[in-house]
């Protein structure tokens, strides 16, 4: 089985791409897959990050525990912070 | 006489003692009469332009009391208010906004229009808070606005010219107002445009066109006065260090602009798709925010006196040119199964030049495309297809062809070719960016927001129940209703003060998810609290809120206020500000026979799932009704109660009310036969001009 993982916000550069596949059954299983994957920083953007599965946020549903299915959407998304002093110019 | 009452019970009846305003307004309104070409003084007392704020509820206001119930909109007898908001040109954060209001073409119901730019700030530097426009001009004119007065000058030169071409050839002046051939062809949709900001909704553009009006120009050097300079300079500096300093209003909006909620809309499946038929797709990044700002972006720009900057520059066919807000990418763009972020940019520019609404705009495009794929409606539009719509946008500004349907907006179009449970709009404005099935508070906030289809009116619950760093349950009813009362009436008091509704995002502090993990089960908890607290808000209706004679620091509105005015002001008194417009604007639509059956969505929204497996997923707006009547103090017809009216100090409309109540049962079939009646008109004008084509 398949699930297709989307990253969305300052994420994005912990990961290093925008978006890929897992395996994995439970979004627990998927968020240490990727951290093993993408390193610490990854684990700890993570953290400061809401987890949709299909467009459902699993803090209403079953948590990490919720489980996955094959063609399932995953999307890690984050609002962006003010990451550095870098704005538009004008 | 109405004008004379209005004023002596402002004085006797309005509630309290006599408050002096000793800044940010200039205190003078003009009337123009473009009939009778003649321009004078239009009396506002000081209480009513601090009861409101000036802006869209002075607006509201002046129609109520000026204008006749039943009132064709695109008669000489229709009203247009251009007006300023107490802080407008201020200089206190994005102080730039200003107001249009008039009884809509396109819906029938109370309309408003917001837009940045100039135009307010030079309109206050010539003297003026406003100008309210009546009658009809026997040719095309301009008013030009200066220090010295009002003239009203002939346009014969600037009719049919695109709104680009009508501002460069208006020559030096410190502000603009234009209509493009959409309005000059009464579009029901259509826009006045202000260098290149918009006032966009609800065929503003059509009215002053219905007026032969093609231009408004503004010059004028005067202090605008504030009260307490000093007090003023404080709290402008705290309220722009704090939006600087927050994770939307410092970074997401500078950097992408409002575009940077697609990919936010499109995660959580509140980006329409096909008509609104889903929420997701799978293109929806090639439209987004970030890749227009990897790709296409040249600079941010922003109005006169804002921190935030939300507005793009980018770079598209050799020249340099707005970028598209979000609105216009999602309607324009996923809602057509459009992804290709060049080919939005030129419909933008499109429907900026012939001066259209591009949300309105892309829900009759994609309305017409399904009315196609289904059979009923004889076009070459089709999903995904993009090298017709700037041609067919072109048609539909001069009604040229399928133009002169698609003119007309999604409601009327139904009405011909069926397909009522797709068209998407609310009491005929068409539905905005946010699919609402997976964000049913917002749907709620459609369904009953004055102005119909809109999700500022609305209150933007998306913000909370999807795309803001904070979230609640999208799909729970609990605690919805009074949420969306409580923002509705915080949206109306920043919206009609004359400062941007963006400032909003600062209200709700960011970087709560360094501290508490957004999936966590004590995120989960803050969310359940918040709608559980719906109990207490329910109660909003009943409590004095302008007794609430306190400020705080993450609500700096009112601080600002008292600062420019000299008049003591607090939170209570501006969120009754806003209570107050939102029930004026409710009373006017009551009168022009809008009654609780046009509190709806279109079926699509509340009968079909968004998502085939979970039930839930579509909007319950008639359970919610209800209990959103109780947070507002208004009946279970949904007619502001007489405790909310004394309340609010618009006891005087309390007769208003009893005519209502009396006609409440025919009145919603009588509105619509109504406005059968008087839709001819618009046909009329045209051929009497000889510009039908």
């Amino acid at each position: 089985m398949s699930v297709n993982v989307i990253f969305t916000g300052p994420i994005k550069a912990a990961a290093g791409e925008v978006c890929t596949t897992s395996d994995s059954e439970t979004v627990r299983e998927l968020v240490a897959e990727l951290e093993r994957r993408y390193g610490d920083e990854f684990g700890r953007e993570a953290k400061k990050t809401k987890i949709l599965v299909n467009g459902y946020a699993i803090q209403f549903y079953d948590f990490l525990d919720t489980k996955l299915k094959s063609g399932d959407t995953v999307d890690f998304l984050q609002n962006w912070r003010v990451m550095d002093k870098q704005r538009g110019s004008e | 006489m109405g004008r004379i009452k209005s004023l002596i019970s402002s004085f006797i009846g309005g509630g309290g003692y006599y408050r002096r305003i000793a800044g940010g307004f200039m205190k003078r309104y003009a009337l123009i009469d473009l009939t009778r070409r003649r321009v004078e003084d239009y009396p506002v007392a000081d209480e009513e332009m601090l009861d409101y704020l000036g802006g869209k509820g002075l607006a509201a206001h002046i129609l109520l009391n000026e204008l006749p119930a039943g009132t064709n909109p695109l008669d000489e007898d229709n009203i247009l208010v251009i007006n300023t908001g107490v802080l407008t040109g201020t200089g206190s954060p994005t102080s730039g906004r200003f107001n249009a209001a008039t009884k809509s073409p396109l819906t029938g119901a109370i309309g408003t229009s917001n837009s940045g730019g100039d135009f307010g700030t030079f309109l206050k530097k010539a003297g003026y808070d406003g100008i309210v426009i009546r009658g009809k001009a026997d040719g095309p004119v301009h008013i030009d606005i200066t220090e010295d007065g009002i003239e009203i000058l002939d346009a014969k030169n600037l009719w049919g010219l695109t709104t680009e071409k009508a501002q460069a050839a208006l020559g030096k002046k410190d502000a603009k107002l234009v209509i493009g051939p959409a309005g000059e062809n009464l579009v029901r949709f259509a826009s006045i445009h202000c260098g290149h900001r918009v006032l966009g909704r609800i065929g503003i553009g059509a009215v002053m066109g219905s007026k032969h009006l093609k231009a408004i120009t503004v010059s004028g050097k005067k202090n605008i006065p504030i009260a307490r300079p000093d007090r003023f300079k404080e709290v402008t500096r705290k309220w722009t260090a704090a939006l600087r300093k927050h994770a939307i209003t410092g970074y997401q909006l500078p950097k992408f602009g409002t575009a940077g909620n697609v990919n936010m809309c499109n995660a959580t499946r509140t980006l329409p798709v096909r008509n609104f038929k889903a929420g997701h797709h799978e293109k929806a990044y090639q439209i987004s925010g970030e890749t227009m700002a990897e790709n296409l972006l040249v600079k941010n720009v922003g109005c006169r006196f804002c921190p935030i900057r939300c507005g793009r520059w980018v770079r598209e066919g050799g020249k340099q040119k707005k970028g598209p807000e979000y609105e216009t990418i999602a309607l324009m763009g996923s809602n057509l199964e459009n992804f290709n972020i060049k080919k939005i940019v030129q419909l933008s520019e499109a429907c900026d030049n012939l001066g259209m609404d591009t949300i309105s705009a892309g829900c009759v495009l994609g309305f017409a495309m399904e009315l196609a794929e289904n059979g009923k409606l004889d076009s070459e539009l089709r999903f995904g297809r993009t090298d017709n719509l700037v041609e067919t946008l072109g048609d539909i500004a001069r009604r040229r062809g399928i133009g002169d349907e698609l003119a007309e907006g999604t409601m009327r179009m139904a009405e011909k070719h069926g397909g009522a449970d797709y068209s998407m709009n609310v009491k005929g404005l068409e539905m905005p960016g946010y699919e609402p099935r997976r964000s049913i508070g917002m749907g709620l906030g459609y369904a009953t927001a004055n102005r119909g289809g809109c999700h500022l009116n609305a209150g933007y619950l998306v913000f909370f129940e999807a795309i803001g760093p904070t979230q609640i349950d999208p799909l729970v009813k609990q605690g919805k209703a009074e949420l969306d009362v409580l923002q509705q009436n915080l949206f109306d008091a920043i919206s009609t003060s004359g400062s941007c509704i963006f400032t909003a995002y600062a209200v709700v502090p960011s970087g709560a998810e360094e501290h508490i993990t957004p999936y966590s089960r004590a995120s989960a908890m803050m969310a359940k609290t918040l709608t559980s607290s719906g109990f207490l808000l329910a109660y909003q209706s009943k409590l004095p809120i302008e007794k609430l004679k306190i400020n705080v620091p993450f609500i700096p509105y009112p601080m600002v206020i008292a600062a420019a005015t000299g008049v003591d002001y607090s939170v209570g008194d501006f969120l009754a500000a806003g209570e107050r417009v939102y029930n004026l604007e409710r009373m006017f639509n009551l009168r022009e026979g809008f009654t609780r059956d046009d509190d709806i969505l279109p079926r699509r929204m509340t009968h079909e799932q968004q998502d085939p497996g979970n039930p839930d997923t579509k909007v319950p707006v008639e359970a919610m009704l209800p209990k959103y009547y109780k947070a507002r103090g208004w009946d279970d017809e949904g007619v502001p109660g007489e405790a909310m009216l004394e309340k609010l100090g618009l006891a005087g409309l309390l007769p208003l009310r009893e005519a209502v109540k009396e006609r409440m049962g025919p009145a919603h079939r009588k509105r619509l036969e109504t406005r059968k009646e008087q839709d001819v008109l618009a046909r009329q004008i045209l051929e009497e001009r000889g510009e039908k084509k």
